[in-house]
């Protein structure tokens, strides 16, 4: 069940609202007797320990499976094969020996060294060329961080400002303009957004003949006074980081429209206007803050697949972080970088889950209540 | 829980001093832009709401009442467009801008909307709202406001105030929250509170709670109320005043009495006749308006009620008549024959006479089922139990509660007749029509339907043999249609399932739709396509189509408009005769179950708690339950509704996942003050069994001791068990009156 909510999570989040719905639902039907406050403080923990433990289970299961796939699948022997001049297979044999990629020992031996020096001894294994696959994620892990950081938490910002703009003026000039502008920034690629981008900053840069956008690496040349290192990342995540607000604009609008329109038209805003609010106050205070429940769903998952779904804007920017290594572990027949990584991409889903259901939990106390009954 | 006193009963002045005017309307229309073009909501409605009073805006759906109030709040959607006045206080609202009319809203002119489940904002607490309430318009204190709000909450008869005012509304039921929402009307004092449908979301007894918290609230703020209803009898219970809409127009104007005694008006005449009550009880067929409102994307060039007015001749057609003052004081009316009604003093039943039954053409149509007798039972339950385990936990799921749905009950129905089932929502008496049709065996117990034992059926030939001879007609018509379906695959589905050819089932369903008094003209229509009653005519069309016995209907017409039922209502009576089907009859509306069933079984937290004849247990109920349940119905008569001492069930349903024990009522009953403690320790303790529900008078005579009805339970149940159709009921005090 777990994995079907999780591989539809890219194409429609809608099973979110889907599942919070019912939720509320189930608490609508059998409404708690009043002393279910202490039953709450106790069971959020016990609840949260099962999650922990449901999704620990869970991972072991994906990692494992995701093994079996590289192991069966990638062909690290080829990369010494095809190389000029070439190597005694002894040599290569006991290369591959050295590594535990060596197909000729049988799978569940070589399944038995992979899982266990994970276990004991934390090590998630060597790459065909050498260097261990752990430190190369733990140093990766922050160049991600670093770069979808600040675009998503703009891009989700500014996507809900629009959005609740739109609603607010449905099929007005404003709303069909945004409307437009959010399904172009839908519709084209990333990488196309990305180049684009790059395109015109080159033209700026040009036309002003300064080198104020950069956009190879994380850092470069820069001066030493106070402060210029700071610049020159930021100068060099400026464009990314454009990049990103521009996708996560164009998608968090929509949803925040979509989600508001029905806000605005329901029942409780209208007990808000007929109390003395203003329309303005009454969707700023009441119709909004229930909009950001499903929206903040969204926003939890989409961050937390964006550490590997980056490949592109990485790739692109020459940011060395997680998405262009998983794109480089399967090019290059690496087997336990490409399972690390499919292991840390099912953490940062799982963690999205999570951390889904906390913005719920904390945001709507109807999902409070019901989860500490019956989840 | 916390007791509302019942309120004595409202002996108005009836010379009250109605000088100010604080709400004057004149010629207000609305229209709504849409697709189909605009449609002109209302159309030229004038009134006035004078200081105190009680007004009731009567109409059925899309009469343009509600667009009336939301156009007075100006809370009308913008795609509405708005002429003509309306002042408060003087005070001219068309026109105005947000800022100015949010100053008046919640202050001088309040809000109780009709679904009290969405109309609050699900992420604050209820003190929360009530206190932004207070203080939009007020600069207080927060504690002031607090304090104000803990008032307020006390005052609609929110138990432990202080706690419960920081509770979400998701754990407030619909009459708690629907309570809350009044004190938020009552917050400022205003000078008029607009109640649209308060009441109709809810049971009949957590109505007659609000209706009683209403007229708290308008006493304690010495508001005027403006109160928008369908349903007749909360008007003659509640209102000074009444004025009568229909498309778009107020039709009918004066006092409750005027209006419902001396109406003159052929739609409001056919309105209070359509009503089933006691004098219409029993084999009489209800006074049925026929066909349905007009569209008002047109305008009516004649009398907007012409089509369906039995009194329409040429002068009707040629133009629409406007109100007119009939009789003095304040008796307005808009027919052009409303001297012919006076002179004459024609009533609903002059009116609107029941056509002779066309029994004729139904037996025409199909040959009467195979005949049984009387005594022959379709349905007999025996001790049915039907529970639901209570999960908790997606991964690990455990066990942590049972839901006792249906917990205990036997049921028996006879060939041709109607057995009505009645209870609160909630109660259980949707899971026991679920049960029947399940043909599983229940939990416990046993179920026979026509002969056969339902754990018996062990081939799905049988299954199949017996499914048809069973059919349901579900509560809302539209949505048990399916919309991509014509009306003459709808009826057919279930004689295609039965692998009938199709020329005979081109025949049957044709049969089958001049059955239910729709032609042929509709076969090819689509769901989206029929009005409410006629998709419920389709409905019945299609559950008759394999010559079922028993028809289970669940609450067959409470979706429907008022002037609509009574057709439906009438046309069930009919095929009942010349089908000679059974019916199990389930709803909440008493006043309809005692119109049309022959036996009732009143149902409680899955149980039954009293049984018998409809004559006995509506003119002697004996268990506290159903004389609350009766009580608390609204008659449509204002000298009676006026004259009623309510006695009225306390608080609302436990959960059935926990219910109390012993006497499964003890919690809210009214009966149990009156007893000694000793005595209340029993309803605590046991649980009743039915047992015979004897008049006092009658045990008197016969010298039976009064209290002495709790025997040995076995023994008691194969009492009942023998006299199915005895009145019993299931207190331990059946006797004390």
């Amino acid at each position: 069940m777990y994995f079907a909510k999780f591989a539809q999570v890219n194409h429609s989040a809608t099973n979110i609202s889907y599942i919070h719905a019912n939720l509320v639902k189930l608490n609508k039907i059998y409404a708690l007797p009043n002393d279910k406050q202490q039953q709450l403080q106790s069971t959020v923990g016990s609840y949260l320990l099962k999650r922990f433990l449901n999704y620990a289970i869970l991972l072991v299961v994906a990692t494992n499976l995701s093994w079996l796939l590289a192991a069966t699948q990638l062909n690290p022997r080829s990369l010494y094969e095809v190389s000029n001049p070439p190597i005694d297979p002894v040599s290569i044999e006991n290369n591959l020996l050295s590594r535990n990629l060596s197909d000729k020992v049988p799978l569940s031996e070589r399944w038995v060294i992979w899982s266990s020096s994970i276990l004991l001894d934390w090590n998630w294994g060597q790459s065909p060329r050498g260097g261990n696959v752990g430190e190369e994620i733990g140093r990766r892990i922050w160049v991600s961080v670093r770069l979808i950081t600040l675009g998503s938490l703009l891009g989700a910002g500014l996507g809900v400002l629009i959005g609740t703009w739109s609603a607010r003026r449905q099929y007005g000039l404003s709303d069909r303009t945004f409307t437009f502008l959010a399904l172009l920034g839908l519709s084209i690629p990333s990488f196309v957004i990305a180049n684009l981008l790059q395109v015109l900053a080159t033209q700026i840069n040009d036309v002003t003949g300064t080198r104020f956008f950069e956009f190879v690496g994380e850092t470069g040349l820069h001066g030493d006074w106070f402060g210029a290192q700071l610049l020159d990342r930021v100068q060099h995540l400026l464009l990314p980081t454009i990049a990103l607000t521009i996708l996560g604009a164009a998608f968090f609008s929509r949803i925040q429209r979509n989600i508001m329109l029905d806000s605005l038209n329901s029942g409780f805003v209208r007990t808000a206007r007929a109390k003395g609010l203003t329309r303005s106050q009454a969707i700023n205070r009441h119709a909004l803050r229930v909009s950001l429940i499903p929206t903040s769903t969204y926003f939890a998952f989409s961050v937390a697949t964006l550490f590997v779904g980056a490949a592109f804007m990485e790739i692109i920017f020459s940011f060395h972080g997680m998405g262009e290594y998983a794109v480089q572990t399967i090019q290059g027949h690496d087997v336990h970088g490409a399972v690390a990584t499919a292991a840390f991409g099912g953490v940062c889903v799982l963690s999205g889950a999570l951390l889904a259901d906390f913005m719920v939990a904390w945001l709507d106390p109807r999902v409070r209540s019901a989860s500490a009954n019956s989840v | 829980m916390h007791l509302i006193p019942a309120l004595k009963p409202r002996v108005k002045d009836k010379l009250r001093i109605m000088a100010t005017t604080l709400l004057d309307v004149q010629n207000l229309n609305v229209r709504y832009a849409n697709e189909a073009g605009s449609l002109h909501a209302v159309r030229g409605v004038s009134f006035s709401l004078h200081a105190g009073e009680a007004l009731a805006l009567v109409g059925e759906s899309g009469s343009g009442k509600s667009a009336t109030a939301m156009a007075i709040m100006g809370l009308q959607p913008d795609s509405a467009s708005i002429e003509g006045s309306i002042r408060l206080h003087g005070e001219q609202l068309v026109g105005a801008d947000d800022d100015a009319l949010s100053l008046l809203r919640g202050k001088s002119i309040a809000m109780v909307f009709q679904d009290p489940l969405s109309a609050m904002t699900p992420v604050y607490t209820v003190g929360e709202q009530l206190i932004e309430s207070i203080q939009v318009h007020e600069n207080g204190s927060l504690s002031d406001a607090k304090n104000r709000a803990v008032e307020l909450l006390d005052l609609v008869g929110i138990p432990e105030p202080h706690q419960r005012i920081n509770a979400y509304p998701h754990e407030f039921s619909g009459g708690m929250r629907q309570r809350v929402l009044i004190a938020m009307a009552m917050a400022n004092n205003p000078d008029v509170i607009i109640a649209d449908e308060p009441t109709t979301a809810l049971d009949v007894t957590i109505q007659a709670q609000i209706l009683d918290v209403l007229q708290i609230a308008c006493e304690q703020t010495n508001a005027a109320l403006l109160l928008i209803t369908h349903d007749l009898g909360v008007v003659a219970r509640i209102a000074d005043r009444a004025m009568v809409m229909y498309a778009g127009k107020i039709v009918e104007q004066g006092s409750v009495n005027t209006v419902f005694y001396d109406s003159c008006m052929p739609y409001t005449m056919g309105l209070l006749g359509s009503l089933p009550h006691a004098g219409n009880a029993g084999t009489n067929k209800l006074s049925a308006i026929e066909g349905n409102p007009p569209s008002l994307l047109t305008p009516p060039t004649g009398c907007a009620f012409s089509t369906r007015c039995p009194l329409v001749d040429s002068t009707c057609l040629q133009q629409e008549p406007s109100l007119i003052k009939i009789t003095e004081p304040d008796h307005w009316s808009a027919c052009a024959h409303h001297q012919i009604i006076r002179r004459d003093s024609l009533t609903h039943a002059d009116l609107f006479q029941p056509k002779p039954a066309t029994e004729s053409t139904a037996a025409k149509a199909l040959p009467l089922n195979p005949s049984g007798s009387k005594n022959e039972k379709v349905l007999e339950m025996l001790a049915v139990k039907k529970h639901y385990p209570l999960f908790k936990g997606s991964v690990f799921r455990r066990r942590v509660g049972t839901v006792y749905a249906v917990d205990g009950i036997d049921l028996t129905i006879y060939q041709g007749e109607t057995l009505g089932l009645v209870g609160e929502s909630g109660c259980g008496k949707s899971t026991t029509t679920l049960s029947i049709l399940d043909l599983e065996p229940p939990t416990h117990g046993t179920i026979e339907l026509f002969g056969n034992d339902v754990s018996t059926l062990d081939s799905k030939q049988k299954r199949l043999a017996l499914r048809r001879k069973l059919q349901i007609v579900f509560q809302d018509p539209t949505s048990s249609l399916d919309p991509r379906m014509s009306v003459f695959d709808l009826v057919a589905e279930p004689l295609g399932i039965f692998d009938y050819n199709p020329e005979a089932i081109s025949a049957r369903v044709n049969e089958l739709l001049m059955l239910v008094g729709l032609d042929d003209s509709y076969l090819a229509r689509f769901a989206q396509q029929l009005s409410g009653g006629q998709s419920q005519r389709v409905c019945i069309a299609r559950a008759l189509a394999l010559e079922p016995q028993l028809l289970i209907l669940d609450e067959p017409v409470s979706a429907l408009d008022v002037s609509i039922r009574a057709g439906i209502v009438n046309l069930l009576q009919e095929l009942k005769l010349s089908l000679g089907l059974s019916y199990l009859f389930v709803a909440h509306d008493l006043a309809l179950v005692r119109h049309i069933a022959d036996r009732v079984a009143v149902m409680y937290l899955g149980r039954i708690v009293e049984t018998g004849s409809v004559e006995a247990v509506y003119e002697n109920p004996a268990h506290p339950y159903t004389q609350c349940l009766l009580s608390a119905m609204p008659i449509a008569d204002p000298e009676v509704e006026r004259n009623r001492v309510r006695q009225i069930p306390l608080g609302e349903l436990p959960s059935p996942a926990s219910p109390p024990k012993g006497c499964h009522f003890h919690t809210r009953c009214p009966k149990k003050s009156r007893l000694s403690a000793d005595q209340q320790q029993l309803c605590v303790e046991v649980s009743p069994d039915l047992n015979p529900a004897m008049p006092i008078q009658k045990m008197q005579e016969q010298d039976m001791p009064v209290y002495d009805n709790h025997s040995g339970s076995e023994a008691s149940y194969q009492n009942t068990k023998e006299s199915t159709s005895a009145h019993t009921s299931a207190c331990h005090y059946n006797y004390l009156v």
